[in-house]
């Protein structure tokens, strides 16, 4: 349980007479990578939203870090070092790359309020890091050369990384991925199996939502496959690829040979 | 632009604006040029609410009145300075904001534009019938002038100079929250309040936040307003100028502080202009304003943005020559 970093346990989520989630339990090791598949409808967005205090859970129990996130909102579960990516790209249209980045890194506090108005040395020298921080995620991501763009004005492609790069500066211990495949082009989605890649080379465990299945079969460790709210198989991608039953749920019937290269 | 010219258009800036009070001779203009700069003082404090985090108030003139009638009391009926009665009116009308505002900032989008609609009338009805405080329609009198230093600032043309200096003051403050990462949060929370809140900024505190640094800005502009007439009643602080207060940041340009101060100076003169319009006044104004959403959707700010971004775009064609400097 200790060397766990996410820890669900047998979560429900009910929407009016729908069951999104049924008793759904497993854990994520520090700093592995476990994908979450399963057909459209199957929860899986509704297990991100619960994990990050979007929706309370009807039942069950979620724990980062051993921590209960009993009653958090998402702010507070942001800050025991969750981060997250949407499905559909939420970023600050307004804002350039860089200060995208930037602002991830804002703390509220009424000092840093007074430092900030009186430009104290403190406020410097936290700006400094900052700034030397925002730079290490664009630059590792490649978005440096574009860090004075409005991030409205990007191609689609270059806009997920920039969601990458602000969730990467947060260091979170765990990183929800929504999704991040959806509309990007092949050689993007090279990019982002690398940028995964890189992100668990840093040792932060990602829960990665996905349809693109050689994305999953290739970068993940463990595999958890949801159909209608309910955990249908979970395990190690070789496993995954020849149960019966995911095949039948995911893939269908008729698909079974699609589904073993 | 270089640093010498830069710092060459700020002193010509700096020299213009302490010159006003020299060729503005006309009383009534002066009157209107201070009445001007104590708008653009209201107008940016409202700006960190709904230009940078989007939140529309229609209740902002209410709060203005708070600082009027704080610094007018205190003045009248219990013979404060006015330091401290301005103090007061920044420091009251700030502490009413943060309490409205956490009930309040809760409600999403219009939700948010009604609730301060209500606030602003409740306002004026507490301004209006509080008669043994506020001596209700007849309104407080006779508010004494300010002290400084030994000077006494008893027309518009000393009033100029201490109002440009709150207006220096306040602009300056804005500008460095704007700049500050709390300036950022804000316009975070603006863009995309899921997306702030994933990233751990509290919605709700910044929103917070934003109403109550307007609620400072409108005490203080409420009490330099009340010193500058020495009069206030309920009238002056009605829905028609929160309403105001929201066009010029509309024409301004939402979030832009220097647009929200072009604004604030052009719709309190514009009305002078059109004077010999009489009632048809507010057909044109109304035209106006259809017009600037229409077509100059991002204000004056806006515009002026674009017109930079052409000539830099003539300046890099190839037909024309780099100059390197």
């Amino acid at each position: 349980m200790a060397d766990s970093i996410l820890v669900v346990e047998r979560l429900g989520k009910r929407f009016g007479g729908i069951m999104a989630l049924d008793e759904v339990s497993f854990q994520i090791p520090r700093g592995a990578v476990c994908a979450l598949i399963g057909p459209n409808g199957a929860g899986k967005s509704t297990l991100i939203n619960v994990v990050t205090g979007l929706y309370k859970p009807t039942s069950g129990q979620i724990a980062v870090e051993g921590r209960p996130l009993d009653g958090l909102g998402p702010v507070a579960i942001a800050n025991l070092g969750v981060s997250r990516t949407f499905q559909n790209v939420r970023l600050f249209h307004s804002l350039t790359v860089l200060e995208n980045v930037l602002v991830a890194k804002h703390r509220a506090t009424p000092a840093r309020f007074l430092g900030g108005i009186l430009r104290s040395a403190g406020f410097r020298q936290r700006e400094a890091t900052i700034r030397a921080e925002a730079q290490e995620a664009l630059q590792a991501l490649d978005l440096w050369e574009i860090r004075g763009r409005l991030v409205g004005g990007l191609p689609f492609g270059q806009r997920h990384l920039v969601e990458l790069a602000r969730a990467l500066v947060r260091r979170p211990k765990l990183l929800l991925l929504d999704e991040p495949s959806a509309g990007l082009i092949r050689p993007e989605i090279v990019r982002l199996m690398q940028c995964i890649r890189m992100l668990q080379n840093r040792g932060i465990a990602i829960l990665l939502v996905e349809h693109n299945m050689e994305l999953v079969m290739r970068i993940s460790e463990q595999i958890v496959v949801l159909d209608f709210g309910k955990k249908i198989a979970e395990g190690p991608p070789e496993v995954i690829r020849a149960d019966a039953k995911v095949i039948e749920a995911y893939l269908g019937r008729r698909h079974q040979r699609a589904g073993t290269r | 632009m270089s640093r010498q010219a830069r710092w060459l258009s700020i002193g010509v800036g700096l020299l213009f604006m302490l010159s006003i009070p020299l060729w503005v001779t006309s009383s009534f203009y002066l009157r209107l040029v201070n009445l001007s700069g104590i708008t653009i003082i209201a107008v940016v404090g409202l700006n960190f609410l709904t230009g940078e985090t989007g939140q529309i108030s229609l209740g902002h003139a209410g709060l203005m009145g708070i600082g009027a009638y704080t610094a007018a009391i205190l003045e009248t009926a219990h013979h404060w300075e006015f330091w401290s009665g301005t103090l007061a009116a920044g420091v009251i009308t700030t502490a009413i904001a943060i309490i409205i505002g956490y009930p309040t900032l809760r409600l999403k989008g219009h939700y948010l534009a009604i609730a301060t609609l209500g606030l602003g009338q409740i306002l004026w009805l507490i301004f209006s019938n509080w008669r043994s405080a506020t001596n209700g329609f007849d309104g407080i009198g006779q508010i004494p002038e300010p002290h400084i230093f030994g000077f006494s600032i008893a027309n518009d043309f000393a009033f100029y100079y201490l109002i440009t200096v709150f207006v220096a003051a306040f602009v300056y403050l804005a500008i460095r929250i704007k700049a500050s990462s709390f300036g950022l949060a804000m316009i975070a929370v603006r863009d995309n309040e899921m997306a702030a809140e994933a990233m751990g900024i509290s919605a709700t505190t910044h929103k917070v936040l934003a109403f109550s640094l307007s609620g400072l800005y409108a005490g203080v502009a409420g009490s330099l307003y009340a010193h500058l007439f020495t009069y206030i009643s309920p009238d002056a602080f009605t829905l028609d100028l929160s309403i105001l207060f929201f066009a010029m940041l509309i024409l301004g340009g939402l979030g832009s502080i220097l647009g929200s101060m072009i604004a604030a100076v052009f719709l309190t003169l514009l009305p002078e202009w059109l004077r010999f319009l009489d009632q048809y006044y507010m057909v044109l104004y109304g035209a106006i304003i259809i017009l600037v959403i229409v077509y100059m959707p991002q204000g004056i700010m806006g515009v002026l943005k674009n017109w930079r971004r052409w000539k830099l775009f003539r300046a890099t064609q190839p037909s024309e020559p780099l100059h390197g400097g």
